[in-house]
């Protein structure tokens, strides 16, 4: 009896130490591209490293007593209200046009499946072609919107160059970019609600809305959340899209915090200050992930 | 449980930290095809070079002598980092002729992209310690911070070594190649701003002969809008360059001699408020739209005039229609800042390399070599015993004819302020006159906002 226990034990120990050894190089590539690298950003924060020197000193919390006490003044607040108001466009464009796409193309017919990748493929075109695509459109002067829009009667619009605009523009190509990505996953969470649901309620008499908001948008609620988290994230995080298509302009009005940093590290070439705005930005995006997570405990249906 | 689900949100957070802190990583790896090809064999032995001293900068032959520390004595190849794309065909052909002259160098050409982008690369390169360039060109303007920070090699030793002359630079140029007195680049891509109008639209209107006060300028640009119904002037007014010439014509200088800013000027900003109401009036465009997009307009017969580098006007000689060139007038001083790039060799490399960056750089920038460039280009000619020389001058004039009113305002070239703060502090100044002029900012609250963000940046925050 007791080889018996004792045996159990050597398997259960040995299938441990295979299984730790199994994780063990995705935990060392994380380790070495994430955590080592947040470590280093911490550090060079308490330097005053211009990332060309060779040499830099620890300067303590000088840098974080500049962020702390300048920060208006260095468009933090300014470009973080930017990355906020981005963001929610960003994430209603996904959440809102996505399910109202998928609900459009969920027909598993051969057009609806041509459509349906017609709208996902500007997922495969990288953001700087794409960019540079959109600022050949939303040419004030030559750009193709334009003269649609001056073909319907309307005004010529300066699109990336009016501070009421630039954002739009951003918006617009992003959600261009991204929405068919939202498509795609709310399309095959779609699927996997049973059909026995809708037709159960149908025989009850519910109408079409009533099956959407009492079935299908419940039983989404865990694709929701998923696709709620991972945009706000990736929305907060934009940067290329700004980069190509107004270069934080006109006015800063397209500035958002991401452009912040590049600016601090690569243009100004103060990597020290560049990196306590990123560990206050981390900070940040870690504190909403938490709430929205905790938030969503009792929102999200997981029950199928 | 709990702990375990907070343990997964930090995981996921950090991974956007982790993101964030490469941020601008995507675009700045250096090409490494330097350090692969690096001990490749020369196949091709050409001439070797006898040593030479007193020669002006960067003649072909000259060697550092035997058993210099600057002597290049092994195969080696390095990478030359160049702005634009169109020049490369240009740069092709001088590195084939200079490879075939070169025993042991092989240099080959890499278009970097912009200034911004290089300038990106070469950073990532630099705080990486590899994949650095041989030899590098960087704009006028960020080339101060390099020096700064010691990431340019003092060039003085080798010019000893190899007996180079810098003196023959000319004088504007080459002070943006010194730091506190040591020297790190040479100059190559210079240019300056000009005017550029279509002689052949405005002469239909009898006003083809460009103003040369800012009077006349006004009184133009409204002739010229009401004659052809078109945009008399289109800035560019994102260039800080623009704006840099604007503000020192207009009485403003963004660095005073006590380190604080001199925009509080009140000629300048009478300049501003008369350039508004020309905006305003719709003789003048003020745009924040990019060179290109502003070069297309006055292409395309749009606007009638701009004001963007001379360098452009290589591509401008061959339209519907036959452009001219004119100088800055339109203020006090009528002076143009010098702009473009310099070259330097980065310091991060070993011996040998920066050797062979140095023979390379120097036949770069030899009298011979620059004057091919000049006329190729329409970046100016950078020695003075090419300007002294009229057939040479005649060369250029003969392949780029309206070249000639640039090179006779040589006078009138100015350095731009050497502070390692200029774009940033050129920044809040180009924001402030743009959204007075355009968005009819509260001047004065906008300008007293302005000079406080300068004098900011200026007291090195």
């Amino acid at each position: 009896m007791k080889t018996n226990t004792s045996g159990q034990k050597k398997r259960i120990k040995r299938s441990t130490l295979e299984e730790f050894l199994c994780v063990l190089p995705a935990v060392l590539l994380v380790m070495v591209t994430t955590y080592y690298p947040l470590a280093e950003l911490i550090r060079i924060s308490f330097t005053d490293w211009n990332l060309l020197r060779k040499d830099y000193n620890y300067v303590g919390l000088k840098n974080w007593q500049w962020f702390f006490e300048n920060a208006a003044g260095n468009n933090f607040y300014r470009d973080m209200g930017t990355t906020l108001m981005y963001t929610a466009g960003s994430v209603l464009i996904s959440l809102v046009l996505g399910m109202l796409l998928a609900l459009l193309m969920n027909r598993m017919t051969k057009g609806f499946g041509a459509m349906r990748a017609i709208i996902f493929l500007p997922r495969y075109v990288g953001m700087s072609s794409a960019g540079i695509l959109f600022l050949w459109i939303l040419n004030k002067d030559y750009g193709i919107a334009n003269n649609f829009l001056e073909l319907m009667g309307g005004p010529r619009l300066a699109w990336v160059t009016s501070k009421g605009l630039a954002m739009i523009s951003v918006l617009m190509l992003t959600g261009w970019n991204s929405v068919g990505y939202a498509m795609m996953i709310y399309l095959s969470a779609m699927t996997g609600i049973p059909s026995s649901y809708h037709e159960a309620a149908a025989l009850d008499g519910a109408t079409r809305s009533q099956r959407f908001f009492q079935i299908t948008l419940p039983l989404l609620s865990p694709t929701i959340l998923f696709l709620l988290v991972t945009t706000f994230i990736s929305s907060m995080k934009v940067f290329n899209a700004i980069d190509i298509l107004t270069g934080g302009g006109p006015y800063g009005s397209t500035e958002v915090i991401v452009y912040l940093i590049y600016q601090l590290g690569f243009v100004d070439y103060r990597v020290d200050r560049a990196a306590v705005v990123s560990l206050v930005f981390f900070a940040f995006l870690l504190a909403v992930t938490i709430l929205t997570m905790r938030w969503s405990e009792n929102k999200v249906n997981y029950d199928m | 449980m709990k702990n375990r689900k907070l343990l997964s949100l930090f995981a996921a957070a950090a991974v956007t930290a982790g993101a964030l802190g490469g941020c601008g990583g995507g675009s700045t790896q250096a090409t490494p095809a330097a350090s692969e090809a690096q001990g490749e064999q020369k196949t091709e032995a050409g001439q070797k070079t006898e040593g030479q001293t007193g020669t002006s900068a960067g003649e072909t032959s000259g060697s550092a002598g035997e058993g210099s520390p600057y002597e290049v004595t092994e195969p080696i190849t390095i990478e030359y980092w160049y702005n634009s794309a169109v020049n490369e065909d240009f740069y092709n052909k001088l590195a084939e002729d200079f490879n075939s002259s070169q025993e042991y160098i092989t240099v080959v050409p890499v278009c970097g992209g912009d200034y911004n982008s290089i300038s990106e690369k070469l950073t990532a390169a630099q705080a990486a310690g590899t994949g650095l360039p041989g030899l590098c060109l960087m704009s006028v303007d960020r080339i101060a911070v390099y020096m700064d920070s010691g990431v340019c090699e003092p060039l003085d030793p080798y010019c000893e070594a190899y007996g180079v002359d810098t003196s023959d630079f000319i004088d504007a140029f080459m002070n943006g190649g010194t730091y506190e007195g040591v020297t790190y680049g040479f100059p190559h891509g210079v240019s300056v701003a000009t005017f550029y109008y279509n002689r052949d639209e405005l002469a239909k209107v009898g006003l083809d002969t460009f103003p040369t006060t800012w009077e006349e300028f006004k009184t133009w640009c409204r002739e010229v809008h009401e004659k052809t119904g078109k945009t008399a002037y289109t800035c560019a007014c994102m260039q800080n360059n623009i704006l840099y010439n604007f503000s020192y014509n207009w009485g403003g200088r963004l660095v005073k001699e006590d380190g604080t800013t001199g925009f509080d000027s009140e000629t300048l900003k009478q300049y501003i408020r008369e350039m508004k109401e020309m905006v305003d009036a719709g003789y003048v465009e003020w745009s924040l739209e990019g060179v290109e997009a502003v070069g297309n307009k006055f292409l395309n017969g749009d606007t009638m005039c701009i004001n963007i580098s001379c360098t452009d006007y290589s591509h401008y000689t061959d339209n519907d229609f036959e452009v001219g060139l004119a100088w800055n007038y339109t203020g006090e001083h009528g002076i143009s800042s010098v702009a473009g790039s310099l070259m330097f060799i980065p310091s991060g490399l070993d011996q040998e390399s920066k050797n062979a960056a140095f023979v390379f750089a120097k036949y770069l920038s030899s009298p011979d070599v620059n004057l091919e460039w000049a006329k190729f280009s329409s970046y100016l000619a950078t020695h003075k015993s090419t300007i002294a020389d009229e057939s040479k001058m005649a060369e250029i004039y003969e392949a780029l004819p309206e070249m000639k009113m640039v090179y006779e305002n040589s006078d009138n070239y100015i350095e731009k302020i050497k502070t390692p703060y200029f774009s940033k502090a050129m920044k809040p100044f180009m924001e402030a006159i743009n959204q007075i002029i355009l968005e009819g900012a509260d001047f004065d609250e906008t300008w007293n906002n302005m000079l406080e963000e300068v004098n900011y940046v200026l007291a090195g925050n």
